[in-house]
């Protein structure tokens, strides 16, 4: 590294390094860095498994793995909730509800054949509410199990919204959550 | 590192601390650094919130990364592909799929594919796409062959 003579007051000589460059060079570097910086730690993922369309329809009499339910098959009606989400359709609005919103969120008991939930009034903070209530409560029963649940969206659902039914679901302590597709793009199984 | 100044007439700054501190920081992006593919990471689309996401895991072989816009089209090197005509999509990921495998064989020559080969699917969607088009994109992959996804979210609401 290059030095500078410097002359002291008492006529030696110091000798001391020329940073200027080498700062010059640091703070490239530091600009480089700080530009290419991509906090991905923030993101997190939601794991899911894909079945063929000919093993939905083959073994739709098997009993599907807890931890593996795919997102088309049946798996025991008996232990599974279903959370229904209807939306507001594409460019339409209802009341203060917009465009791809939800505007009733539905917890059925395929059991018992009926609504358990229906949040069709108030806002949406109130309708997950609602259900995340719901869902407590039923852990909180004397022999409750902890059932599988299905969401099931309307097509015209914005994303967010399903996965904040997904939130709900996940932090009122069910551990098994499947997703459903839309009606109209469900795999044929004949 | 220090330097004193012993000329009582100088009137230099003492650039050193300055040095240290930018050393520092250099240090702090180097580690944390992470280079990605611009069609793996699309800063254009706004990841959903869900507190109940896991923490990404890095144990499969093999990636597909698939970004969604908020009108519900695939960006990056699949922007050609339109979800409207589904064919194409399905044809080409499973062109992806087999040309992943001969890669993977290549590399790994005495494991079982059947075991051992996982390709994961990474749907990164926009929170205003719609839910259909998430399925539409699942549907393909699922025709295509692929097994395993991963829905991509924020954890917490960016700053």
């Amino acid at each position: 590294m290059a030095r500078k003579k410097i002359t002291g007051s008492g006529g030696g000589v110091n000798l001391t390094y020329i940073i200027t460059p080498f700062l010059d060079m640091s703070f490239q570097l530091l600009s480089f860095f700080i530009m290419t910086y991509h906090p991905s730690a923030l993101e997190g993922h939601i794991d899911g498994k894909l079945v063929p369309p000919t093993d939905i329809a083959i073994h739709t009499n098997k009993p599907v793995p807890m931890n593996d339910l795919p997102p088309d098959s049946e798996p025991d009606a008996a232990e599974t909730l279903l959370v229904q989400i209807k939306s507001v359709p594409k460019g339409q609005t209802e009341g203060n509800r917009h465009d791809g919103e939800p505007s009733r969120i539905l917890l059925k008991d395929p059991q018992e054949t009926r609504t358990i939930t229906d949040s069709s009034d108030g806002t949406l903070e109130d309708g997950l509410k609602k259900l995340e209530n719901e869902l407590k409560h039923r852990l909180k029963q004397p022999g409750a199990i902890k059932s599988n649940i299905k969401i099931e969206g309307d097509g015209d659902l914005k994303h967010m919204y399903v996965m904040r039914v997904y939130d709900v679901c996940k932090l009122s302590g069910y551990a098994n959550i499947s997703f459903v597709a839309p009606k109209f793009i469900r795999p044929k199984t004949d | 590192m220090s330097a004193s100044m012993e000329s009582a007439d100088s009137a230099d700054p003492n650039l050193v601390p300055l040095l240290d501190v930018v050393l520092q920081l250099i240090m702090f992006f180097m580690i944390t650094v992470n280079f990605v593919r611009v069609d793996q990471f699309d800063d254009a689309i706004s990841l959903p919130v869900a507190q109940a996401a896991v923490p990404l895991d890095k144990t499969a072989e093999e990636w597909i990364f698939l970004n969604l816009d908020t009108n519900g089209k695939l960006v990056g090197n699949l922007s050609s592909f339109p979800l409207d005509t589904p064919g194409k999509l399905v044809a080409h990921l499973k062109r992806e799929n087999v040309d992943l495998l001969r890669v993977w064989q290549q590399k790994n020559p005495g494991r079982n594919p059947d075991r051992d080969f996982k390709v994961v699917v990474v749907l990164r969607a926009d929170k205003n796409c719609r839910y259909a088009q998430v399925w539409e994109v699942l549907d393909s992959c699922q025709r295509a062959g692929y097994r395993r996804w991963q829905l991509r979210v924020m954890t917490r609401s960016p700053v």
